[in-house]
């Protein structure tokens, strides 16, 4: 009974992981950015939130889409502000990655002074649970897991059926012959950029409402993401979100034998033993087809 | 020597005399300087702010209203740790070499053990009134004023025991103070016939700590003993026992459980729960809430204590140049009246006092009476 409990927190919290990875791994298998101020976007959602229900007094039910929203957007201003201009000067991956952890670093700084470092609160009490014999899930853990079946499988479909997301797919397979071919890559990094924020934003609003914002909530959070993109595969969308479950389930059920402590050395210990033995990933072999 | 040179001479005389005049008089006024390094971002930043510096803070104003000690005013120097101890270690530094100070005081063992080498050597009083760490004490240049961590441990195991509680399970910070007390409790426990059935741990700064209280309900304890450094952490657990259908017979913590950050995830949660606490007078609390416009805690009367208890002894000493003479005063004050009791210093560091406990009924944090 506890090993399926541990499983069912792991699927939830893997859920989480899994879509932060998957829009990390969107943005960079499309721009070719390694994006690890994602992890401020990812915070940004938080405090959009926050300011948005309890400040401003919004219900919830208009509150959480504005702040996915104002996430995505706050990704694309990303790209707009830090990444366009470097690409103009024809700035490599290096330089792109140093101005990723710069604006990461300034955004934490500028929420700190902004909300202060205390934790803001958005919800008091125990969350509402759902009680399945001696199982009990919250309701946050069973939003996550539903959220996490609804929008894979459409973020699938939206890549291989419409036109935009095919014109992604051929930017990240070759950007030089999508551009020749007449594709806008400049329009597209904007879409990219808000669609991959729009996921960490889906996560933030769960996580958020469940435990508080701090300027921090998003670095530790970003880099089990990166291990999760790195497990997966890099390179391939649903092995992210596969590595993010994996994460979440062996995090999780590694508390049947080990002590919480333990926990972050679990995530490294994951990722140490792939880079050894499986550098490519779970899905790694699908590159030869695939890119997005 | 002309006339001119002459004059030159006489007026450089003059304004040496000036200069080292106005060195003389800036020296006799020159404050007393005191440093404080805490984690004052992070999880635990704003509970540190609000009561452990708060409490630094106003004794200092209170004193410096009062024309300060042996006519100086004093003058607290303060550093942020960010939870690390690396940092610390570099802040203790700088405090000692840059702002020459003479004491120091700080807070959570991690963070104040590695400071005790260096304090031996440059001869600097570190004083963690709050830490809890038997190791703490065995420092010639340190200070406690609080129960300690086994002292702690040991109430409340000798309580689970009065309670007739059979089985108990701990869920601790990692971390070694805390260590100590769950060490200390699950012996006493198990001394009177009980029999820990569960011992959990998380990291410092983890939030969800809903899979390691998942495993500790599988194992179905009478008691939950409960050990985390701040209040932010305690009602995270508190919260999420709930979350997990988690129901012992009765919840043990800290005084941290009457912290704000409990109250704002939601008080109710913390009812009937009994706690270890030292209880700080209604004077201190008055003059506290004056200040800040809130209740004070335990530790921000705590660490008010050791700034005073501090400042007398430098006053007693006549001089704040030799520190160890200022050490020797306060390790043989013998009983001093503090604000959440009568501390006893006894030629060590340790000064004794004991704890109380307490229970939240009805929102409220009452002595517990069985």
């Amino acid at each position: 009974m506890l090993l399926l409990q541990l499983f069912i927190n792991g699927l939830a919290n893997g859920a989480l992981y899994a879509l932060i990875a998957v829009g990390f791994a969107l943005i960079y298998n499309g721009t070719r950015i390694f994006h690890i101020a994602h992890g401020a976007v990812f915070t940004f959602g938080g405090y959009a939130l926050y300011l948005l229900a309890l400040p401003l007094g919004l219900p919830w039910i208009v509150a959480l889409p504005a702040a996915i929203v104002a996430t995505a957007g706050f990704g694309a201003l990303m790209d707009a502000l830090v990444y366009r201009p470097l690409r103009k000067r024809g700035t490599g991956p290096a330089g792109m990655f140093i101005a990723s952890i710069g604006a990461l670093t300034f955004a934490q700084a500028t929420y700190a002074l902004i909300f202060g470092t205390d934790t803001l609160n958005l919800h008091q009490g125990g969350l509402p649970t759902f009680d399945v014999g001696e199982i009990t899930v919250t309701a946050v853990h069973v939003t996550a897991a539903v959220v996490a079946l609804v929008v894979f499988p459409a973020l699938q479909l939206f890549l291989s059926r419409t036109r935009w997301g095919r014109a992604i797919r051929a930017l990240a397979d070759n950007p030089r012959l999508a551009v020749v071919r007449g594709i806008d890559a400049e329009r597209l990094y904007i879409l990219i950029f808000a669609l991959g924020s729009a996921f960490a934003g889906l996560a933030v609003v769960i996580v958020a409402f469940d435990l508080g914002v701090r300027p921090d909530l998003g670095f530790t959070v970003m880099f089990v993401a990166l291990v999760a993109v790195i497990v997966g595969g890099v390179g391939y969308l649903p092995g992210a979100a596969a590595g993010g479950f994996l994460l979440g389930v062996t995090q999780s059920l590694s508390l049947w034998q080990l002590s919480g402590r333990w926990q972050d050395v679990v995530v490294f210990g994951l990722l140490l033993a792939f880079l050894a033995f499986r550098p490519q990933g779970i899905f790694g072999h699908m590159l030869v087809t695939r890119r997005v | 020597m002309n006339d001119t040179t002459r004059r030159t001479v006489k007026r450089l005389a003059i304004a040496a005399a000036v200069l080292f005049a106005g060195i003389g008089a800036a020296n006799a006024q020159e404050p007393i300087s005191l440093g404080l390094i805490m984690p004052l971002s992070g999880q635990n930043g704003d509970y540190i702010k609000r009561y452990v510096l708060a409490g630094h803070e106003l004794a200092v104003k209170e004193q410096n209203a009062k024309g300060g000690i042996l006519g100086r005013q004093i003058k607290l120097h303060i550093e942020d740790s960010r939870s690390d101890p690396a940092t610390a270690v570099s802040a203790f530094n700088k405090l000692i070499n840059v702002d020459k100070v003479k004491a120091v005081f700080s807070i959570f063992t991690p963070f104040t053990l590695p400071l005790l080498p260096i304090a031996a050597e440059k001869k600097v009083i570190v004083l963690a009134p709050s830490v809890e760490h038997p190791d703490l004490t065995k420092s010639p240049w340190a200070i406690r004023m609080t129960p300690t961590a086994a002292m702690n441990g040991v109430f409340i195991g000798d309580q689970a025991h009065k309670m007739g509680l059979k089985t108990a399970a701990i869920i601790e910070e990692d971390n070694e103070a805390i260590r100590v007390s769950a060490k200390a409790f699950a012996a006493e426990f198990e001394k009177m016939g009980g029999k820990i059935v569960g011992d959990e741990t998380f990291k410092n700064q983890a939030t969800d700590m809903r899979g390691q209280l998942t495993k500790l309900r599988a194992a179905r304890p009478d008691a939950l003993y409960l050990l985390a450094p701040s209040g932010r952490p305690v009602a995270l657990l508190l919260k999420q026992i709930r979350e997990v259908g988690f129901k012992p017979k009765q919840i043990f913590t800290t005084h941290l459980v009457e912290d704000r950050e409990v109250i704002a995830l939601g008080g109710d949660m913390a009812e009937g729960v009994i706690y270890t606490a030292v209880a700080t007078t209604p004077e201190f609390n008055q003059k506290f809430k004056a200040g800040y416009g809130y209740d004070s805690d335990v530790n921000a009367g705590k660490h008010y204590d050791s700034t005073m208890v501090l400042l007398q002894a430098i006053q007693k000493v006549g001089s704040d140049k030799d520190m160890a003479k200022v050490r020797d005063a306060m390790y043989n004050w013998g009983a001093y009246q503090g604000t959440i009791g009568t501390f006893k210093f006894v030629g060590s560091g340790e000064a004794q006092i004991s704890p109380i406990l307490k229970i939240v009924k009805g929102g409220k944090y009452i002595r517990y009476q069985p």
